[in-house]
């Protein structure tokens, strides 16, 4: 019987369901372990965390946790996979448009103006593997929020699953990673555009039986900047939101850093995504500016809810 | 001379060094464990990530991300009116 349990953490919603009820306990512990990790050592909001003073250090060769390490490898991993759309170092363009706080409490309108432009590019960042040691150019601020989220739902399914002995589903603000033996049909999956979507509401139904499926959207995270409606989705090539082709992305992959990967990179790419999505095989759900759907690689039909 | 009313308090001063040491100890071991936890996870995990990092070429696209064979979403069962046998159990959204 599937047991579930919900709780914030790294400001968003996090979900966690167990094939074994009585197992639900020990998965959300191992969860919350890997969380409250990825937030003191990612979160580029807490002036504590260990990315934070990375982003202080002024250019000088920084030894840095093993884990923060991990975690800058897989996001400049994901930077070569896409070829440079999805960029670690946005961490200034992402302050310079107004992203310099926890969501909740960025003001409804800044008012005032900006000059964007390109962002330094993850090839500045020198990691020396020998010292587990961090080089930044002085003016390159590292984020990884396109990346440390999603790497957060693949390790903490895997070691829920590794404490709970069953099938677990963890999902940190819609980004979903199952582990494990799988219920028998698979676990059920409403793709929606915004992951706080009632579980009857509108949407695909699909399901997983193993893997990740994330979804990038322009949608939720806005706010207003003299003015101009911003979202969160920078394009590393001119440092400003990235021009909405596809306002929502979801792919399902073998991890949820890949799958996260792939839908935020084709937000930036917009209509250049699709023969990439389907030369790498990627079931993937776009939904265009105007909420034409198109659906790739073997994502099901439509199943629509509500 | 040992003021006999400063027994208690060198008694109650040990059990809260005693305290002190024994969460010292505590915190550490638990900071070691997760510190294993994480790497054992994040190498099962992703065990292809380390050998990319040496080779530089197993990171272009198309291969690490192609997802040929791999996973794959299904529909949702349903029943013969075309509705869902079972509720979602999670949503994915933008967040």
């Amino acid at each position: 019987m599937l047991a579930s349990a919900e709780f914030r953490s790294l400001g968003t919603g996090v979900r966690v369901l167990t094939t074994e009820a009585d197992a639900l306990q020990a998965a959300v512990a191992a969860v919350q372990l890997v969380l409250d990790q990825v937030d003191q050592t990612c979160s580029r909001f807490r002036s504590d965390s260990e990315v934070s003073q990375l982003n202080q250090a002024g250019g000088h060769p920084t030894v840095v946790s093993p884990f923060l390490f991990f975690a800058l490898e897989t996001a400049l991993g994901v930077s070569r996979m896409t070829q440079g759309a999805v960029d670690p170092t946005v961490g200034t363009a992402m302050k310079i448009i107004g992203y310099d706080r926890d969501f909740d409490d960025l003001p409804s309108d800044g008012a005032f103006k900006v000059a964007v432009r390109p962002v330094p590019g993850y090839e500045s960042i020198r990691l020396d593997h020998a010292r587990c040691a961090v080089t930044l150019q002085p003016d390159v601020e590292i984020d990884l929020g396109a990346t440390a989220k999603a790497l957060a739902a693949d390790l903490s399914a895997h070691a829920a699953q590794v404490a709970a002995e069953c099938g677990v589903l963890v999902s940190l603000g819609g980004d979903i990673a199952v582990a494990g033996a799988a219920p028998h049909a698979g676990w059920p999956i409403l793709v929606a555009e915004n992951h706080a979507t009632p579980l009857n509401g509108a949407g695909d139904v699909i399901t997983l039986k193993a893997g990740a499926i994330a979804t990038s959207t322009t949608t939720v995270r806005r706010w207003r900047q003299d003015g101009v409606e911003r979202h969160h989705i920078v394009d590393p090539k001119t440092g400003a939101p990235a021009r909405i082709h596809w306002r929502t992305v979801s792919v399902v992959a073998a991890t949820c850093v890949d799958a996260n990967a792939a839908a935020t990179a084709s937000i930036v790419w917009g209509a250049r995504a699709v023969p990439w999505l389907t030369r790498h095989h990627l079931a993937a759900r776009l939904v265009a500016a105007g909420g034409e759907v198109t659906r790739l690689s073997g994502w099901p039909s439509a199943r629509v809810t509500a | 001379m040992a003021n006999p009313e400063d027994a208690p308090r060198a008694l109650n001063r040990d059990r809260g060094l005693e305290a002190v040491r024994s969460w010292t100890w505590t915190a550490g071991l638990a900071g070691v464990g997760l510190t294993g936890v994480l790497a054992f996870v994040a190498a099962g995990s992703f065990a292809g990530h380390q050998a990319a990092a040496a080779a530089p070429a197993a990171t272009d696209p198309g291969t690490t991300v192609d997802n040929s064979g791999q996973v794959a979403p299904q529909p949702a069962p349903q029943d013969s009116l075309g509705n869902s046998n079972q509720p979602p159990a999670a949503v994915s959204g933008g967040s």
